[in-house]
Formats: structure tokens, C-alpha cells, sequence
């Protein structure tokens, strides 16, 4: 059984080779596709050069000829340059066009421009060979003026088109025009393009196209090929079309047939799309409660402990991820991209010592009353909260990593946010991490033996005391990672964690006392609950109604979905 | 063994209550007077102008809280149930009259441009009164509804959580979930009750000109003595002892016949009717009631009253209710950012060191008392004296402007000091006492 | 199976006990805690049940109290089929219990916990108004001063001492007049004078009320002078006066068998 692990990881890399080599195979294939051409593609390059030479000069109609020719050329690799003369960014080295590249972080030279060839997109090398980089932009830029700025645009827009793989946002953009001299171009695009990504794209900027500017039975056509794209973005002009069709009039009836029929198959990819984005924000939602409520629950159930200040321990993790943050931002630039991986330590760790203190200072004190404890700990909360205010004020944000920033696309038209994939991930892992504590780890079989039976694991000479105190230090640990994920997409204050705590309690409550499966089955229901109640009703009432579910619940079962037995029961 | 356990059978081990005791003798003039001065002497005072009318607003405010105060003393101190949603009832109370006082019928600030009705229903979109807001227009009917809404509500969100048999810590997350939920609907505008804001814009002389201030004082203080009476009254009943017995053993309650349930959806109703005088009478003397009246955080201080005060006795609650609040407003005028850790220290004192509160400093000068230990007794209750009297110079608003001055390096006003020192230096008289005695009593 | 065929023929069940539990099985996750064919109680019999540690004595008391519920059989008391009752509805019959440990209201005084006792109405309205009478309070006082309580009647009863904690409850139990009286171990953690005191209150008792007592310790039982029923293993092994029950193989057995003699 132990090999199983080892097999599986075995099998994943070889797979992850084989790709990797198709893809490499792959690569070496479009090579050989383009080397074909490459006497024509030299003379592009030539020609090229003497036109941005001519770029450099004063005179305007030369200018004016020199983009002519350019746009002559037909040639996609000539957009970068392009943009980069719109920009300011080109200037001649050597009579060849060179472009700074946007500003990048370099061990030693810090924020620095590299410098690339304008055509090719290879690196300016210096004599040994190492690429060059330029902290100031060219004294000698080649710029467009403002005038030539919209011809220039015009000629990067074609050229995007001609590209043998047409850019994305071209096509798109052409379509969202409803651009109709460029139908020619796309349908050549399409006849060339036997199979591929874009081929999707591209039908439905034909169509999309085609619905303003066609009538009868090709309109009926491009109608019924919109509908087998059942592409989002052709939605709203499909619904115009029927809007603004006279559906009285007989002749209409085939048009509003299709019309129908293509809207309806948007509208329920779109539906199937929502849902699983509801899910999916649903279960992002679930997992910082998992993350509150594992804690939570682990206190409360080893030590029969409210913890009020556990949104306190929360907030302290988010503060510490936060300080991370800025000593590398301050003092390590160049990996701040990776503060994230030093933030998870340092938040588990910060919060579990004030975990531990608050445990040994106060909480020690009052076992066996858990009222007493819910009051004591609702005071540390407030100087907790005070405190904080007090040494870094109210609101910080700090800017997650660019690699967690934007959107994974799963579709065409359907994209997750990456912080919140991460966070599904970070969550999972925490949950890994707890069940691996609890059930594989020595302290965790201390801590069963103790939260089973107290008296008997004392007897066996097991310092409950100690184990209270890590216990509760580990719980807390567990919110600091909780913490350390809200300012992915959230500004921390330090009166955040009260958000949190009444929820996480109703997660504890439902899931029913010290049994983690059952904090994470009800913290991912309730997550899910709330995301698909939201759409119906504003997010506030949601909480209201889910409140009331917990409450019916509670009825039928009053000590939650696993119920917990012996000692706990009587808490 | 068996001399011994004869010995034991007869034995009275604690001391019976003696009549002509020299601390039930104080403690009736105590509660006689403070009877006196609430309804006497401060209107009378008042009256004479010799306490500003914002400071007798305040103490009409204050004692409003008292109101929750006692009946969170019975749901908490009586029967053991820490209800962590009391400043709801209080809120629903207060939006009831809050309704009245905003409405052109209740005097409030409407005019024609907004079509006479509440200003904030601009946001609405709304133009004639909601249907649910018509009977408030009726003094009467806001009066019986602030008062009658809550406590069903109580009766019913009790009856259901009861009767699952949730219990302990379990209740308490419960209504504080119930209040959370709560305070989130009375946020969002969609429930038409002024949103954030509250409501406000009420029939200004309320809480500005004298004869109201005074009015709304006394009809507090009256409420608050009446209060006390009734439960008074009620926990010497025998219903009141079956809430201790609900308290100190639920389960053997129930073998002996009794139904729980019914009991502590009763007194949990009771509770909420108290608390909802107290909102009503509050709103109008605030001139706003709002969502921030019933904030997570605002729930757990009012329990906190009590707990400084000293729960399962009556006067605990009245005494803490008012000195915690007295304290806060002394505080957060001179030194606003240290409140929090004041209240926070205040919870973990109370909670770790004080269970008794303030109850039980006057029980160990009761004890002293009877033991014929006069002046220990006196060195006993002097820092709950000293307290009491700076609470109530603050109260009447009476600070010589000396004492307000800030210290030199402190920055924090003088009569701190003082306080302090009144506070600590019985205490520590007390504390040499208790070690001569010692020491005599060794040699 | 032979074993409770037997039973079946020396247990014959008296159709005018007031406790009947026929063929009552408790099972707890797995674990048979009763198995009772018959077991009954005459009106006015004081009836000890003996048995070693684990025998289901506590459980047999749960059963009938309410407090647990069998998976099978029935539980008739006073002609009523209380098996599926509530513990509250079964305390309305006329069911008191005594619980191992002393459980008095430790925030009520000695009078008051007896005053919530009385035999009067239990709805929260009516002891709203209630008054004491003086009769009650004369029974009160009559049967604090028989268990030398009288001293103490106004004292808070959390700073009573153990024993006078036991008679406090068994008082109350007396006070409220129940039908019937489950008493588990009430000689336990008392002096040999304060458990003399116990076995002389309950057999005084004897006659006016139906009393289950659970016991282990032997003088004691042998105090009562009653009819002896013997649980081992869930089951009864043993019934009749204790010098007989005493005699029998099988008790012996199930005592010796387990090293412990005790009977």
C-alpha cells in the first residue's frame, strides 16, 4: 500500500514527459512548416529595416510612405515594432529597429528595460553574448505623432488579421465592430485554417458579422452558426435581432424560428457555465470557513472552548502575511513574486503564539466554563482588535503576487479566477495538513486519547495540560492560514475577523462538535448554499435565509450532522 | 467514623440569616434611597437647573439600559442561559417607537418635497407610507407592537430552539447568530426601516428641551423601579426558584416533573420584554436607533453589565449596567483610544478574577459586618464607594473644572488620579489590616 | 436460551405489579445493557436489585425512568405503557428517581428545594401565584426534622455535606409522593451511621410506597430485609429473599466467577 503513492507519481511524470515531448514535437513541426518560406520572409526583413530607417526622418510624407510600405508587407511579425514606434518605445541601433521591452525586475540592476530585436523578438546581445538591458528609455526614440498614431493603429489591425495565426483579441475586435470589410479576410483565414483554436473564434466573428449585415437565408445561416458556437458574446445581438424583429409579419417565421432556437442554446451553456461558476465561488467561499471553522472546531472539540477571539486569530495571520509582504517588498524585490511561500509559516506561526499565550494566560484558567470563556475571550478580542489598530491603523492592502492575479480560462468564455483557485488549493492542503496532524502525528494521537477521554489520558501520563495548550496554539495556527488568504482578494482591518467568527460558529454548530468532516461538509454546504441562493436574493437576506435553514436543521438535529458522544454531548 | 458522621448530620455548617443584621439594615436603606434619588431628587434637581439637561438625557439613556440589564440578570444570572441577542429585542422596541416618532403623525422631520414621509424612503423610491408602517402612526399601537413583537419573537425563536434541547454555549451561538442575521436585514434599505442610518429625524424638543428631558427621565426611572419591583417579585416566586433549579440542574428538574422548556421560554420572553421597554424608552431620549444598536459586539457588552455588576442578584445588574456605562462616557470623552483596552481588561477581570462582580464586594463587607468587623468591613466596600461616588459626580456632570485639568506628563485628567487613588488606597489599608490581624492572631 | 426459558417459569408475571417490564431488551452500540424477560414490582414492596458492576442496574432504572429508551419490549407502569413516554410525562405518573449522585439545586435552600417537590402544579403560570400552604409547610418541616434537615432548612443547599445532600434528595422524593421510588445507591459515599440512618428511612418508607432500591453494598441490602432480584449481564439470574438468592448456584457463580465475593 505504501508503494501506491510513489506509483502514482511515477506514472504522472512519465505522462507530464510524454506531453511535454508531444509538445516539443510540435514545436519542432511549425518549424519546419515556416522554414519553407524563409526567402520570402528575408526580404520581408530587409525591406522592413529600410522602412523603419525611413521612420527616422523628419519629413512627414516620408514617414507616411514608410508605414505605407510596411502595411504592404502583410506581414503579422511587424506588429511589435509597430507598436513599439506608436509608443515611443523603437529606436535604430546599428540601422535595425530595437525595442525596450517592457520593464522587468533584474538580480542587481533592478527595474530595468531588456532590449529586443524589433523583428525577430530576440534579445539585443552585448560582445559576450549576455542580453542587454537599458535603465533609461532612448534619448533618439522613434515616435509616432499623434496624427500617424491612428493610420498606424489601422495597419496594426491588418496586419493582425493576415497573421497565419490570427491574434485573439483581433478577431475579437473585428467582430465587435462588425467590421464587414474584414469578412473577406476572415473567411481566407478560416478556408487556411483546417483545424486549431481559433477556428471556433473565427466562425463566430463570420457570423457574428454576417447577423448585421446579411439578410434572408444566409442570415438564417450565420443565425444557426451562432448557435453552435453558443458563444456569450453573440447573446446580446441575437436578442436585439429578436427584439427589433416584426414577428406578425409570416415571412419572419423561419428567421424567428432560428432566432429562437440559436438564443435558447446560448442561454443554457450560458446556465451550465453559471452553475459551475457557483459552485465554484461557492466552495471558494466554504473553504476560508473550512479554514476558520477546522480550528474552531478542534478547540472546542478537545476543550469544550468557545473562542471568540478566534476571528482575532485570523486577523493576526492576515497581519502577518501582510508584514511578509512588506520586508519583501522593502527589502527582497526581486522574490516578492514568492512572499506567499514565506507568509504561510510566518502567519501560522504568529497566530499560534498568540494562540498559545491566550490559551496559557487565560483560557487555562477557566476550563469546565465555557461561558465564562466565551465572555473572557470576547475581551481579548477587543484589546486583540484595539491593539492592532493601535500599532498599524485601520485598512491595509497589499498586492497579491502577479502570478495570483488575473483569470485561468477554462473555455472560450469561461474563466476562473486564479486567487480563488489558489485559495481551493491552500484550503485543501490545510485540511491535508490537519488530518495528517490528527490522524499520523503523535501529538494528534495525544490528542484524541485526551479529547475522548481526559481523566484516562492523564492517568496514562499524558500532560493534558501541555496538549491542551498546542492544541489550542495549533488551532489557532490553522485561522492564521485562514487569515493569510483573505488579502488575495480582500483589504484587511483589524476588526475582520468578526465577520467571520459567527459564521465559522454556525459551521461548528451544523457540522456537529469536534468531528472536521463535518465542519467541512457543512462549511462547503453552507458555502454552496449561499452562492446559489444569492442570485435570488440580495447576499444579506441569503445569510438571513441560511440562518433560518441552520435553525430548522438544528430541530431535526440538535446536535449536528455528527453528533459528538460521551463527555462532549453534556458541553 | 460513626462519631464523626453523627457529628456531621446535625451540624449546620452555614450561617442562618439573622435578623437585625447590620448589612440588610444598609443594604435596605441603600436601595430606598437610591429609589429616592432616582425619582426625586435628580427630576427635582433637574428641574432647579442644577443639572444640565444633557447630562440628565444621559442618565435617562443609561437607565434604559438597566432595563435590559435586569432582564439578561434573569435569563443569565437566574437561569443560566447567556443570551447573546438581548440589544435585538432592545432594537425592535426602539424601531417600533422609532416608526411613530418618524412619521408626520409622530412629529418627525417629513416634509412635502419627500411626499411627507420618512426622508430615507426617497431611496426606496417609495411615495406614500408602506402598508406595514401605517399602524405606526398610532402612539398606542407603536407602543404595544415595540413591546409585543419582541417578545413573541422570544417566545417563538425560543420555543423552537428550546425544544431541540440546545443548550449551553450552543444557545448562546444561536442567538448570537440570530442577532447577526438581524442586524444584517435592518442594514440592507430593501427592509425599509431606514437602512444603515436607523432611523432619526424625530420630533426634535425629544432629547433637546428641558420639560421632554426630564419627562422621558422620569418615565424611565419609574419604568426601572417598576422593573425592579416586578422582578423582585418574580424570582421570589416559586416559578423563580424552579429558574435557579433550571440552572443548576436541568435534568433533575425534568425527573421531578417540571417541563424546562416552558420556563425558559418563559423568562427567555420576559427578558425580551425588558429589554424592549428598554428600547423604547431609549429611541426617543437618543433621538436615533439604528443597526450599530445592535451590533455583535454591542450584545456581548450588555452581558457584560451585568457580569461587572454581579449576576443572580438584581442590583448587580442595575448598579453594573450604570457604572460600566457612566465609566465608558467619562472615557471615551478624555481618552477615547484607551476605552477599548479598558472594556477589554474589564471582560477578563470580571471574568477571572471577579466572578462576583461588584456584588461580591459588597457580600465579603456583609460577612465582615456580621462578624462585628466594622472598620474592615468599611475599608472593604470603600473603592466600590469611592466608584460610586465618581460615577455619580460623573453622572450629574459635577466635576470641579480643577480636577479635569490633564496631568502635566500623563496627559490624562486629574480626577483619574484621584479615582485611582480612592480606588486602590482602601485596598491596600484593607490588605495591612488583614496582615496585623494575622500577625497578632500568629504571636 | 434455556436460561430465560426457565426464568419464564419462576418469574411469573403478577398482573397487579405496578412496574412490569416484559421482554425490554437496551442495546448500546452493540452491547446488550438489558435483557429482561419479565421484571415486575408489587404495589408497597421495596424490592432491591443486587448485582455486580456492569450487570445493567442503572440502565434497568433508566428504563424505567425514562431516561432510556429499549429497542424492543414494553414497559407498563401503573396499568400505562410508559415504553415510549417522555422522561417528563413519565415523572407525571408518578415515577420518582434518585439518581446515583446526589443532585440537589445547589442555588435553592434546603426549604426551597423541597418547596419545587411538592406535589402541586408544575406549569410556570400557576407558581407564579402559588403560595405555600401551611399544611405543606408543616409536612415540609415534618420530614426535614426526620432526617435531622430541620437545622439546616434556609441554608443554600450547595454547602450541605454528602450525606445530608442524599436524605435531602430522598426527602424530596418522599415529599412529592410518587407511586414509585427508583433509589440508586443511596448508602453510596456515606458513613456506616448516616447509611443506617438510610436503610432505617427506607424501610420505614416500606408499606406506604412501591420502591426500587440499587445497592451494592451487602449490609446494607441486608438491612432492607426485602425481596432481592439479581441482574448479571443484563439478565435476571436470581429472585427472591436474600439468604435464599444467596444460596444460589448461579449467583454464586456469577460473584465468584468474576473473583469478587460479595453476596
Amino acid at each position: 500500500m505504501r508503494i501506491l503513492p510513489f506509483l502514482l507519481l511515477a506514472l504522472l511524470s512519465a505522462a507530464t514527459t510524454v506531453c511535454a515531448e508531444d509538445s516539443r514535437a510540435e514545436d519542432s513541426r511549425a518549424d519546419d512548416s515556416r522554414a519553407e518560406p524563409s526567402q520570402a520572409e528575408d526580404s520581408v526583413t530587409s525591406v522592413a529595416v529600410a522602412a523603419f530607417a525611413r521612420l527616422a526622418s523628419p519629413d512627414a510624407d516620408e514617414r507616411e510612405a514608410a508605414i505605407r510600405t510596411l502595411a504592404e508587407q502583410g506581414d503579422a511579425r511587424l506588429v511589435p515594432a509597430l507598436e513599439g514606434f506608436s509608443k515611443g518605445m523603437l529606436a535604430l541601433r546599428d540601422g535595425r529597429p530595437v525595442l525596450w521591452a517592457s520593464k522587468t525586475a533584474i538580480d542587481g540592476l533592478g527595474q530595468v528595460y531588456p532590449l529586443i530585436d524589433a523583428l525577430t523578438g530576440d534579445p539585443l546581445r552585448a560582445a559576450d553574448g549576455s542580453p542587454s538591458y537599458t535603465d533609461a528609455l532612448p534619448s533618439d526614440a522613434l515616435r509616432a505623432k499623434p496624427a500617424e498614431r491612428k493610420a498606424i493603429k489601422a495597419v496594426i489591425a491588418g496586419l493582425q488579421l493576415r497573421d497565419p495565426d490570427p491574434g485573439r483579441s483581433a478577431i475579437l475586435s473585428v467582430a465587435d465592430r462588425g467590421d464587414v470589410e474584414s469578412l473577406p479576410a476572415l473567411r481566407e483565414q478560416l478556408a487556411q485554417t483546417i483545424e486549431g483554436p481559433f477556428v471556433p473564434l473565427l466562425r463566430e466573428a463570420i457570423a457574428r458579422i454576417e447577423l448585421q449585415s446579411t439578410q434572408g437565408s444566409e442570415l438564417i445561416a450565420a443565425i444557426d452558426a451562432l448557435g453552435e458556437t453558443r458563444a456569450a458574446r453573440a447573446l446580446p445581438a441575437l436578442q436585439e435581432r429578436r427584439r427589433t424583429l416584426d414577428a406578425a409579419d409570416p415571412a419572419n417565421a423561419a428567421l424567428a424560428v432560428s432566432l429562437a432556437f440559436a438564443i435558447e442554446r446560448i442561454e443554457s451553456r450560458q446556465a451550465v457555465l453559471r452553475s459551475i461558476g457557483h459552485v465554484f465561488s461557492g466552495l471558494s467561499l466554504g473553504s476560508i470557513l473550512v479554514l476558520m471553522a477546522l480550528g474552531l472546531s478542534i478547540v472546542f472539540g478537545l476543550m469544550g472552548v468557545i473562542n471568540m477571539a478566534h476571528g482575532e486569530l485570523m486577523m493576526v495571520g492576515a497581519y502577518a502575511s501582510w508584514g511578509v509582504s512588506k520586508a519583501f517588498a522593502a527589502w527582497m524585490p526581486g522574490l516578492f513574486e514568492w512572499y506567499l511561500i514565506a507568509a504561510i509559516p510566518a502567519a501560522f506561526l504568529a497566530a499560534a503564539l498568540v494562540g498559545w499565550l491566550i490559551e496559557a494566560l487565560v483560557i487555562r484558567h477557566l476550563y469546565g466554563r465555557p461561558l465564562e470563556t466565551l465572555l473572557a475571550t470576547w475581551g481579548i478580542s477587543l484589546v486583540l482588535v484595539q491593539a492592532v489598530r493601535a500599532a498599524f491603523g485601520d485598512l491595509m492592502s497589499t498586492a497579491p503576487p502577479a502570478w495570483l492575479t488575473g483569470s485561468l480560462a477554462i473555455t472560450e468564455d469561461f474563466a476562473l479566477p486564479v486567487n480563488r483557485v489558489f485559495i481551493l488549493g491552500f484550503a485543501a492542503a490545510c485540511i491535508a495538513l490537519v488530518w495528517l496532524v490528527v490522524r499520523r502525528t503523535r501529538l494528534g494521537l495525544l490528542l484524541r486519547a485526551t479529547t475522548q477521554n481526559r481523566q484516562m489520558a492523564a492517568a496514562l501520563g499524558v500532560s493534558t495540560r501541555r496538549i491542551d495548550g498546542l492544541t489550542f496554539a495549533f488551532g489557532a495556527g490553522i485561522a492564521g492560514l485562514a487569515g493569510l488568504a483573505v488579502p488575495l482578494y480582500d483589504k484587511i482591518n483589524p476588526s475582520m475577523g468578526q465577520g467571520y467568527i459567527v459564521e465559522s460558529f454556525m459551521v461548528v454548530v451544523t457540522g456537529g462538535v469536534g468531528n472536521l468532516a463535518g465542519v467541512i461538509i457543512s462549511a462547503l454546504t453552507l458555502g454552496l448554499g449561499a452562492k446559489f441562493i444569492e442570485p435570488w436574493l440580495e447576499a444579506v437576506f441569503t445569510k438571513v435565509v441560511l440562518l433560518g435553514v441552520i435553525i430548522a436543521f438544528l430541530q431535526w438535529r440538535p446536535s449536528g450532522l455528527f453528533p459528538a458522544k460521551g463527555r462532549l454531548a453534556d458541553v | 467514623m460513626s462519631e464523626a458522621g453523627a457529628s456531621l448530620v446535625g451540624e449546620v455548617p452555614a450561617e442562618p440569616i439573622r435578623r437585625g443584621d447590620p448589612s440588610a439594615t444598609i443594604a435596605r436603606a441603600a436601595a430606598w434611597s437610591a429609589v429616592a434619588i432616582l425619582l426625586v431628587v435628580v427630576p427635582t434637581l433637574a428641574a432647579l437647573g442644577l443639572i444640565e439637561p444633557s447630562s440628565v438625557n444621559r442618565m435617562g439613556r443609561y437607565l434604559a439600559y438597566v432595563l435590559v440589564a435586569l432582564g439578561i440578570d434573569l435569563i443569565w444570572g437566574y437561569t443560566g442561559l447567556l443570551s447573546l441577542c438581548q440589544a435585538l429585542f432592545f432594537c425592535l422596541g426602539g424601531y417600533a417607537i422609532g416608526m411613530f416618532l418618524s412619521t408626520a403623525q409622530g412629529g418627525g422631520d417629513v416634509r412635502p418635497e419627500y411626499h411627507d414621509i420618512p426622508q430615507f424612503f426617497f431611496y426606496n423610491d417609495i411615495t406614500a407610507l408602506p402598508a406595514f408602517w401605517r399602524p405606526f402612526t398610532s402612539l398606542p399601537v407603536a407602543i404595544v407592537a415595540g413591546l409585543a413583537v419582541p417578545t413573541a419573537v422570544a417566545a417563538l425563536f425560543g420555543w423552537m430552539i428550546f425544544r431541540s434541547r440546545v443548550r449551553g454555549v450552543y444557545f448562546s451561538i444561536i442567538t448570537q447568530a440570530l442577532a447577526w442575521a438581524a442586524l444584517l436585514a435592518f442594514t440592507n434599505h430593501h427592509l425599509l426601516m431606514g437602512g444603515t442610518n436607523g432611523l432619526s429625524n424625530f420630533f426634535r424638543p425629544l432629547n433637546n428641551d428641558r420639560p421632554w428631558i426630564i419627562g422621558l427621565y422620569l418615565a424611565t426611572a419609574v419604568a426601572v423601579v417598576a422593573a425592579w419591583g416586578f422582578c423582585r417579585w418574580l424570582v421570589g416566586t416559586r416559578t423563580g426558584r424552579v429558574l435557579i433549579a433550571v440552572r443548576d440542574n436541568e435534568s433533575r428538574l425534568r425527573f421531578a416533573g417540571f417541563q424546562p422548556v416552558a420556563y425558559k421560554v418563559f423568562i427567555f420572553s420576559v427578558a425580551a420584554f425588558l429589554a424592549a421597554l428598554g428600547g423604547l424608552l431609549y429611541t426617543p431620549q437618543n433621538g436615533v436607533i439604528g443597526p450599530s444598536n445592535m451590533s455583535i459586539d454591542w450584545h456581548i457588552t450588555m452581558v457584560i453589565w451585568v457580569a461587572v455588576g454581579g449576576r443572580g442578584r438584581l442590583w448587580g445588574a442595575i448598579v453594573g449596567a450604570l457604572a460600566v456605562n457612566f465609566a465608558y462616557a467619562a472615557m471615551t470623552s478624555d481618552l477615547p483610544a484607551v476605552w477599548p483596552f479598558v472594556q477589554g481588561a474589564m471582560f477578563l477581570a470580571v471574568v477571572l478574577f471577579f466572578p462576583d462582580g461588584l456584588v461580591g464586594v459588597w457580600d465579603r463587607c456583609a460577612a465582615l459586618l456580621r462578624d462585628g468587623r466594622t472598620t474592615r468591613a468599611a475599608l472593604a466596600i470603600a473603592p466600590l464607594a469611592a466608584l460610586s461616588v465618581a460615577l455619580a459626580i460623573e453622572a450629574l456632570g459635577w466635576w470641579p473644572a480643577a480636577l479635569q485639568r490633564p496631568l502635566p506628563v500623563l496627559g490624562i485628567p486629574l480626577k483619574y488620579l484621584v479615582i485611582v487613588l480612592g480606588i486602590t488606597a482602601p485596598v491596600v489599608a484593607g490588605w495591612l489590616q488583614d496582615r496585623a490581624v494575622r500577625v497578632e492572631a500568629a504571636s | 436460551m434455556t436460561a430465560d426459558r426457565e426464568s419464564s417459569d419462576v418469574f411469573l408475571p403478577g398482573p397487579l405489579d405496578l412496574v412490569q417490564l416484559e421482554d425490554v431488551r437496551v442495546v448500546f452500540d452493540g452491547f446488550k445493557a438489558l435483557d429482561i424477560h419479565y421484571f415486575g414490582v408489587d404495589r408497597n414492596e421495596l424490592r432491591v436489585v443486587i448485582g455486580p458492576n456492569g450487570a445493567g442496574k442503572t440502565t434497568l432504572c433508566d428504563v424505567i425512568s425514562g431516561k432510556t429508551k429499549p429497542v424492543a419490549g414494553r414497559v407498563m407502569f401503573d396499568d400505562v405503557d410508559i415504553t415510549h413516554m417522555k422522561d417528563t410525562a413519565i415523572a407525571g405518573l408518578g415515577v420518582g428517581r434518585k439518581f446515583q449522585t446526589p443532585t440537589v439545586f445547589d442555588g435553592l435552600t434546603v426549604f426551597e428545594n423541597m418547596e419545587l417537590a411538592l406535589p402541586a402544579s408544575r406549569g410556570v403560570w400557576r407558581n407564579l401565584f402559588a403560595r405555600i400552604s401551611g399544611a405543606d409547610r408543616d409536612r415540609i418541616d415534618a420530614i426535614l426534622a426526620r432526617v435531622r434537615l430541620l437545622g439546616v432548612r434556609d441554608v443554600l443547599s450547595r454547602s450541605l455535606s454528602h450525606g445530608q445532600r442524599q436524605w435531602l434528595e430522598i426527602s424530596m422524593l418522599i415529599l412529592s409522593g410518587p407511586k414509585l421510588l427508583l433509589v440508586d445507591e443511596p448508602a453510596a459515599g456515606l458513613t456506616d451511621h448516616e447509611t443506617a440512618l438510610t436503610a432505617e428511612l427506607l424501610t420505614e418508607l416500606k408499606g406506604q410506597h412501591t420502591i426500587i432500591v440499587i445497592e451494592h453494598d451487602m449490609e446494607f441490602v441486608r438491612r432492607l430485609a426485602s425481596r432481592v432480584t439479581v441482574l448479571c449481564e443484563g439478565k435476571v439470574l436470581a429472585d427472591g429473599p436474600l439468604d435464599a438468592v444467596q444460596e444460589d448456584p448461579k449467583v454464586i457463580e456469577a460473584y465468584l466467577g468474576r473473583g469478587k465475593e460479595r453476596a
